[in-house]
């Protein structure tokens, strides 16, 4: 067997699968002797196992961001090399010019003829030079240009804005598709709030402006064309006026289909069981969880907001629906974990200045969601949905604007359950 | 997306297109903002110094000379600019800890408690304060190899270095954590 000191060296690189079967062989029968080295084994494979862990998905508005911080580089960067190729060139050249005719003029008037040149070379620099050279005693007039570069960027940020949020609509809502990425890889199309790009190997169809809307237009049909729809985000006041939008109750189903909006699916309160030990349990949400969770989404949707504080609710949880276990036996229908010790869910405050318009973000739901995902019940929607999709829909859910708080919980069949309050 | 994409992308993006540079680098964004997150230690900062990050890759494309791989070259970019920065930023580990939270994004597990919830983005916040407080190898080692899983091939390329130096300095910079970590009773 291997000593101690040889297996010391070896455990790196058995933690990375870098062994050939031989060392890999009596590693592991040194481990399965030497309680010290299996410890020391099982701690370092904890931490790297907790280190991997700790990757995160992109803010929200990374990719927008990094785009303006681009774009204002291009321009400063353009404008440097005006200030470099223009004046100090029209000194250059017309000091040089000076200097030659200097030359050619007799003795007498060089003084005066020199003072009248440098003056015009002075005149003319300055009128032409675009940026700030105070420091070489010019006068310059820089306000006019720096607005002019604040506009270009501005310009060029609304131009991102028009082009990747109020793209056209064309959204497939009788596919419902749900977006497939894994929880944990969430793209910086998705993290630009209300847009669901989902062009597969080809992420910059809607996702970059283009400085030609022609050319953006034709990217988009394209990938359309592909099984792409994009959407809009809608205002409380479009969600009134649009027909799609517009579902006063949900249990007409006929009206709710024929706008467009899938098959809701009703849950009576007959349907939901709802099995922890009391209803007033709902109240105890862990006050630090509730505050780190809040502060979480906090800082993903940059609301500016302090944390959020606890929200506790007298409701009680039977308000929830869950088809996918309503199918299995009544006694495991059940909101909270498996273990009875831990049965609060988690409430978590997301927009503080959410105006909570249910039929916004409704309407939204169902154009990602398949219709058995999502159930509404007295004015709370609630999404079912399994773990491959949870990250996707939550930073979905965190992004939007008109939601402020939502509960989230494991049904402990594999689901998790998001209700929307 | 494809090398001949990629080549042909790079040499748009070098006679100055802007959009097919954001197209190349898009695919890179979450491990450079991961990276720059582990070496400056807050989403803020790291936001920052990923700016600076795409900057100085627009400005150095030109330079690419297609010796290496484009990602390789990114990366090794990346982190030379977010280890600038960290040394910069003469920020409080501690309240740069605080906005590190983002345990929501992980569904809760099965039979997880919120108390258990909480934990977890203790962990979090607790690990990075120990990779902190390495050395600059060992931090950056880290961050590239168990955060952002790069194999020691391209962790050699980045760093510009053997793959037996990545090797024990994966062995020096996990066994330094491990210790710094003992002492702050993240294994208790």
């Amino acid at each position: 067997m291997i000593s101690c000191s040889h297996a010391h060296n070896l455990i790196n690189s058995y933690i990375d699968g870098l062994l050939n079967e031989s060392d890999c062989n009596a590693f592991e029968e040194h481990i399965s002797c030497c309680e010290k080295c299996h410890e020391q084994y099982d701690i370092l494979k904890s931490l790297t196992g907790n280190l991997a862990d700790t990757k995160v998905p992109l803010p929200r508005d990374f990719a927008k961001k990094m785009h303006i911080a681009l774009v204002k580089h291009q321009v400063t960067k353009t404008e440097e090399k005006k200030k470099i190729f223009t004046f100090p060139y029209m000194k250059f050249a017309t000091v040089a010019t000076a200097a030659i005719m200097i030359t050619v003029v007799g003795k007498y008037g060089v003084y005066d003829i020199y003072k009248d040149i440098t003056n015009e070379t002075m005149k003319t620099a300055t009128e032409s030079a675009p940026v700030d050279n105070s420091s070489k005693g010019v006068p310059t007039d820089s306000a006019p240009d720096k607005h002019e570069n604040e506009n270009i960027i501005t310009a060029k940020s609304t131009e991102y804005e028009n082009n990747v949020i109020s793209a056209p609509v064309k959204a497939n809502v009788a596919e419902n598709k749900i977006p497939t990425e894994s929880a944990n890889n969430v793209n910086t199309e998705s993290s630009l709030p209300g847009f669901v790009p989902e062009v597969e190997n080809d992420v910059s169809a809607a996702s970059v402006p283009s400085t030609e809307n022609t050319a953006a237009e034709i990217q988009v049909e394209e990938a359309i064309d592909e099984g792409a729809y994009m959407m809009t985000r809608m205002t409380p006041a479009d969600a009134q006026t649009d027909s799609a939008a517009v579902v006063e109750n949900s249990t007409d189903v006929a009206e709710f289909s024929s706008a467009g909006g899938g098959t809701p699916v009703q849950i009576t309160e007959e349907e939901v069981i709802f099995d922890t030990p009391e209803s007033s349990q709902a109240e105890n949400v862990t006050e630090a969880h509730a505050t780190k969770g809040a502060g979480t989404i906090e800082s993903a949707s940059e609301s500016g907001a302090d944390n959020a504080t606890t929200e506790s609710t007298t409701e009680s949880a039977a308000d929830i629906t869950d088809e996918a276990v309503a199918e299995e036996d009544s006694a495991t229908k059940s909101f909270v974990p498996t273990d009875s010790t831990n049965p609060t869910p988690t409430i978590v405050e997301i927009n503080k200045s959410g105006d909570g318009n249910m039929l916004v973000f409704k309407n939204y739901l169902y154009t990602f969601l398949d219709s058995s995902e999502i159930a509404e019940i007295n004015g709370e929607l609630t999404i079912t949905i399994g773990a491959d999709e949870y990250g996707t829909v939550i930073n979905k859910i965190a992004a939007n604007e008109y939601i402020k708080s939502i509960i989230v919980g494991n049904t402990g069949n594999g689901k998790a359950v998001i209700i929307i309050k | 997306m494809t090398e001949n994409i990629n080549i042909e992308l790079i040499k748009k993006a070098q006679s100055g297109d802007l959009r097919a540079f954001e197209q190349l680098v898009q695919e890179h964004y979450t491990k450079i903002y991961n990276i720059a997150l582990g070496l400056t230690g807050s989403p803020h900062d790291a936001e920052d110094a990923a700016q600076n990050v795409l900057i100085k890759l627009h400005n150095s494309i030109g330079s690419f000379k297609f010796q290496s791989k484009f990602s390789t070259w990114v990366y090794r970019i990346t982190t030379n600019v977010c280890l600038d920065e960290a040394r910069k930023k003469k920020r409080s580990k501690t309240s740069a800890m605080a906005d590190m939270d983002d345990s929501l994004h992980e569904m809760p597990s099965k039979d997880s408690s919120p108390e258990e919830h909480y934990i977890s983005a203790e962990k979090r916040n607790a690990l990075y304060k120990g990779i902190s407080q390495l050395k600059k190898e060992h931090k950056q080692i880290i961050i590239l190899r168990d955060i952002n899983g790069f194999s020691y091939s391209e962790i050699a390329e980045i760093t510009k270095c053997s793959e037996g130096t990545v090797k024990s300095r994966i062995s020096r910079a996990r066994s330094s954590l491990k210790d710094i970590l003992t002492e702050s009773g993240y294994f208790n």
